[in-house]
């Protein structure tokens, strides 16, 4: 560990932590205890300042001696071999009290911070003295984007300082502080825009003036507000010591969680719907899933309903399924509270008037298993529904038409950066996106905040899709969303969103080149632009072998195998290199698939299938 | 009695035909009933509820499955399994069920329906009534189109998919024509055979069962063998049944010309009977009841 000799200035770290003590409003005579104090630069400022008694513990004997030079206690201590209580407390006169103990830029230079937070715990508690940390941020902007594009320097002071043994991010320093016996009483960041670790200045992605750079800014402000933290200082109270069994170094446990949690909001005014929700759900065939059912600005009655509609519900199911209350706020504050507090690695929300088909889970795992991390979109119809009064004078619902297929099968993102094709209840989001990276639906939208949420997240993601149906959307004859909100709410949402994708630096999926190519040309075409004629060889080499589909090709390949590899065709194997030999051909390496275009592939399929020895062994197939 | 006061129906059995079921579908159809009949039996609707599964599937297997699931109840008083050791058709398995237990109530019902908690109660409601004779609930995700009265309930056949019945009418009626009817049409025999004895039907949409069916965009879905070959006899057969001479000549005729190998087959098992003199009685020549149009034997909300 290196000793540094960084000046006080108010404005720097050290200004924040003096900061920090002043609000615990020390009196002359108080002691502050400085852990690590190094050449303990907060010294003189805390004499001057509140006229406070400075201790401070360090390893180093020759920081120790610049402090006692200067007049001030130090003590020697060396973490992990001394005993700090017995250390402080010897030190200390009888009847001193503790004002607040500081520990700055020391607790990613030991090997067990926990111990040491656990210890000062305890040593604090009989003045209730905070503990005033100072710890540098690894999650800092630079730091990340440099790792991201494999870049990790060590550097011999700062955020990568060559002597750090432990880094903290924020959820890694409250963890640890909280489960060691301290309680978070004050933030008081150092933030710095550009930290030392902005270099190379000119690395695409690092600077902001750059669209990677911008892209991956905003991505990384989106998941917290310490995107640009340089050093966390924060002031904490000592608490209830640690409970037993709590994580001990901050570590991250890996937790079983649900594969899907499903949020429905509802303001308890659709008991009947709800129910039959419910009933979709506890039928399928998939269980693996939670539900949380978001009451939003339920009144006593319509609250009792809906925990009337949960008790009544068997009970492997209904085990897994709990009322949120939320109260005030849009159509995004329901779906909002059920995402946070969801468990499942994917949540998906359905309304309390929808209904779903046995399968919707189930397709909704094997969409997961293709792609983690995607999108899961399978298909929905629209139906209309109406309300009738039965026998008795309750309601009921009744459909009043067949099933429409409206929503197009596939997700296509430039068709969805145009309008919302795509029901809420039809498509999962990676529960990440909301726990770690920030996302939410719109608290400022009245309208469409599925629609804002889907084409902000789709580019990120992707979709993985089924063209399976999951879910049916409800068209009410009357009363429907669209009805009630304005046309001017909805224009205003629109544009809103439209200005958010607008501002950004926007992901397209693979393919998209040569899409956009088409259209611009389709879009020349008719206009028509000459020149567009002469580049049609151009257009059509882009649009081939070079430039194939992915996808495409991977069906083919299989296909391709299927056939060369099925019974029939290897059967007659020998029957092919006797004509081969009758008809003296020379020997022909088979084709090696994986290095065929599209154009090729097809060729070789529609050889094998248009070949004799196929046409003969057609009876063999029938067999199967 | 008032129409909205609960009717009290006594002993119910549920009854359910199988065929090589899913193992979990069939424990989660288990369940559902299971807490259906405990919230109806604290309502008093039923006194006792009992499951019965009859097997038509090559192997007894699913019987430890069954044992597995009644052993996991709370409230069924039981579930008994029997294995037909043939496949007896749908018709004919509940006709077989139908004689191995006494109820008061039965619901005839296909295994992979699962009851919304409510459920029992709400197809209990319409029985206040001593002429009503069948309650049928709504299914989902698909809801059934045909038309019914809204304000009373009231509709023309009820779907064998899921129907409670009055024990003592499938005693009158006995049950289904399982001579006649294999897979289809059987439920809408039935129920237009009460209609001829003056009993009403009631549909409940405030009933809700689950019916596990499944989609595929653009709505198609393919029709297996047995599907196909049986209805097309079934839609014959039924015709024939209710005197609807000039119907029976429109589908022979639609199938003789179609080439399709399906319905030529059909036809001749059709014809085949009619040779063998095993067609059935005939009912309604006033047609009273029934209904033919479009291939429905309803009126449809939409089709």
């Amino acid at each position: 560990m290196d000793i540094y000799d960084n000046a006080f200035s108010e404005s720097n770290p050290y200004g924040h932590v003096i900061q920090l003590v002043a609000r615990f409003e020390p009196r002359p005579g108080d002691y502050v205890v400085d852990i690590g104090c190094g050449y303990g630069r907060i010294a003189e400022i805390l004499k001057e300042r509140f006229g406070v008694e400075y201790l401070g513990l360090d390893a180093d004997l020759e920081s120790l001696e610049s402090l006692r030079s200067r007049g001030f206690n130090a003590v020697q201590f060396v973490a992990g071999q001394q005993d700090l209580a017995a250390q402080i407390l010897s030190a200390l006169p009888a009847g001193a009290r503790v004002v607040a103990i500081t520990a700055l830029d020391f607790i990613e230079h030991i090997s067990q911070p926990g111990q040491l937070l656990s210890d000062l715990a305890e040593i604090a508690a009989p003045w209730n003295a905070p503990l005033i940390l100072s710890v540098p941020n690894v999650s800092h902007r630079d730091v990340g984007t440099k790792l991201a594009l494999g870049r990790f320097d060590w550097t011999d002071a700062g955020l990568l300082d060559r002597t750090h043994i432990r880094f903290f991010t924020n959820d890694v320093l409250s963890r640890l502080t909280r489960d060691h016996g301290w309680h978070e009483a004050y933030q008081h960041d150092f933030s710095l825009r550009k930290s030392d670790q902005h270099f190379p200045c000119t690395l695409p992605g690092l600077s902001a003036d750059t669209p990677l750079g911008q892209f991956l800014a905003l991505l990384r402000e989106g998941v917290d507000q310490y995107a640009y933290v340089n050093q966390f200082i924060r002031a904490y109270l000592p608490g209830p010591t640690r409970m037993a069994g709590a994580d001990i170094d901050g570590m991250v446990q890996n937790i079983a969680n649900p594969f899907l949690s499903v949020v429905i909001r509802t303001t308890g005014t659709r008991i009947g719907t709800l129910r039959e929700g419910l009933l979709c759900l506890s039928a399928q065939s998939d269980q693996d899933f939670e539900v949380l059912i978001v009451g939003h600005n339920l009144e006593i009655p319509a609250q009792i309903e809906v925990e009337r509609l949960i008790e009544h519900l068997h009970p492997a199911f209904r085990s897994r399924v709990r009322l949120v209350r939320v109260d005030g706020g849009g159509r995004s504050v329901p779906l909002n509270t059920g995402f946070r507090a969801a468990s499942g690695d994917y949540v998906v929300a359905f309304d309390d008037d929808d209904l779903l088909f046995g399968g919707w889970v189930e397709t909704f795992r094997k969409l997961a298993e293709r792609a983690p991390g995607a999108l899961l979109r399978q298909c929905a119809v629209a139906q209309d529904w109406d309300r009738v009064e039965t026998a008795g004078g309750d309601a009921a619902s009744r459909s009043m038409s067949s099933m429409k297929s409206i929503y197009p099968a596939n997700f296509d993102l430039l068709a969805h950066i145009v309008e919302n094709r795509t029901p809420l209840h039809s498509i999962a989001f990676p529960r990440a996106l909301f726990s770690h990276l920030g996302f939410q639906f719109d608290p400022g939208h009245s309208t469409a905040e599925d629609w804002d949420l889907i084409i902000r997240a789709a580019p990120l993601c992707g979709v993985s899709t089924s063209t399976d149906v999951g879910c049916i959307y409800r068209h009410w004859t009357t009363g429907t969303s669209y009805t009630a909100h304005s046309q001017f709410e909805w224009t205003s949402n629109y544009l809103n969103t439209l200005k958010k994708l607008n501002d950004r630096p926007f992901l397209l999926p693979k393919g998209s080149v040569n899409r956009l190519r088409n259209m611009y040309a389709e879009l020349q075409r008719l206009k028509g632009d000459v020149d567009v004629a002469a580049e049609t060889g151009i257009e059509s080499l882009a649009n081939g072998a070079l430039l194939d589909d992915d996808k495409r090709l991977a069906e083919l390949r299989e296909r391709y195998y299927e056939l060369t590899t099925s019974k029939s065709w290897q059967i007659t194997a020998p029957l092919r290199v006797l004509l081969s030999a009758l008809k003296r051909k020379p020997w022909t390496r088979p084709p090696r698939i994986w290095l065929m275009g599209e154009a090729d592939l097809d060729f070789h399929i529609r050889q094998v299938l248009q070949s004799s020895s196929w046409k003969w062994t057609r009876i063999l197939r029938g067999l199967r | 009695m008032e129409i909205n006061e609960l009717p009290k129906l006594g002993r119910l059995r549920v009854q359910a035909v199988l065929y090589g079921n899913e193992p979990d579908s069939i424990l989660r159809t288990v369940q559902h009933l299971d807490r259906a009949a405990e919230l109806a039996i604290q309502a008093g609707t039923f006194g006792r509820v009992t499951l019965a599964y009859g097997d038509s599937s090559p192997t007894d297997s699913l019987r430890s499955v069954v044992e597995d699931a009644k052993a996991a109840c709370g409230t069924l008083a039981d579930i008994e399994y029997v294995h037909f050791g043939g496949n007896m058709g749908s018709a004919g398995g509940h006709n077989a069920l139908l004689e191995l237990g006494q109820t008061d109530f039965t619901i005839l019902m296909n295994p992979d329906i699962m009851f919304a908690p409510d459920a029992l109660i709400e197809l209990a409601h319409p029985f206040a009534d001593p002429s009503v004779a069948m309650s049928e609930p709504k299914q989902l995700p698909f809801e059934h189109p045909k038309e019914y009265n809204p304000s009373t309930g009231e509709t023309p056949w009820a779907s064998g998919a899921c129907t409670l019945v009055r024990r003592s009418v499938l005693s009158e009626l006995e049950g289904y024509d399982a001579q006649t009817f294999f897979l289809y049409c059987d439920d809408v025999d039935l129920s237009w055979r009460a209609r001829l004895k003056g009993y009403k039907l009631i549909y409940c949409p405030r009933a809700a069962v689950f019916h596990d069916k499944r989609m595929q965009y653009g709505g198609d879905r393919p029709v297996g063998w047995a599907e196909k070959f049986y209805s097309a006899e079934a839609g014959l057969l039924i015709a024939y049944k209710y005197c609807r001479d000039d119907r029976v000549k429109q589908i022979s005729a639609f199938f003789a010309e179609s080439g399709d190998q399906v319905w030529l087959d059909a036809l001749a098992s059709f014809e085949k009977r009619r040779e063998d003199g095993v067609l059935p009685a005939r009912l309604d020549p006033a047609h009273k009841v029934a209904y033919f149009r479009d291939g429905l034997y309803a009126r449809h909300r939409f089709v």
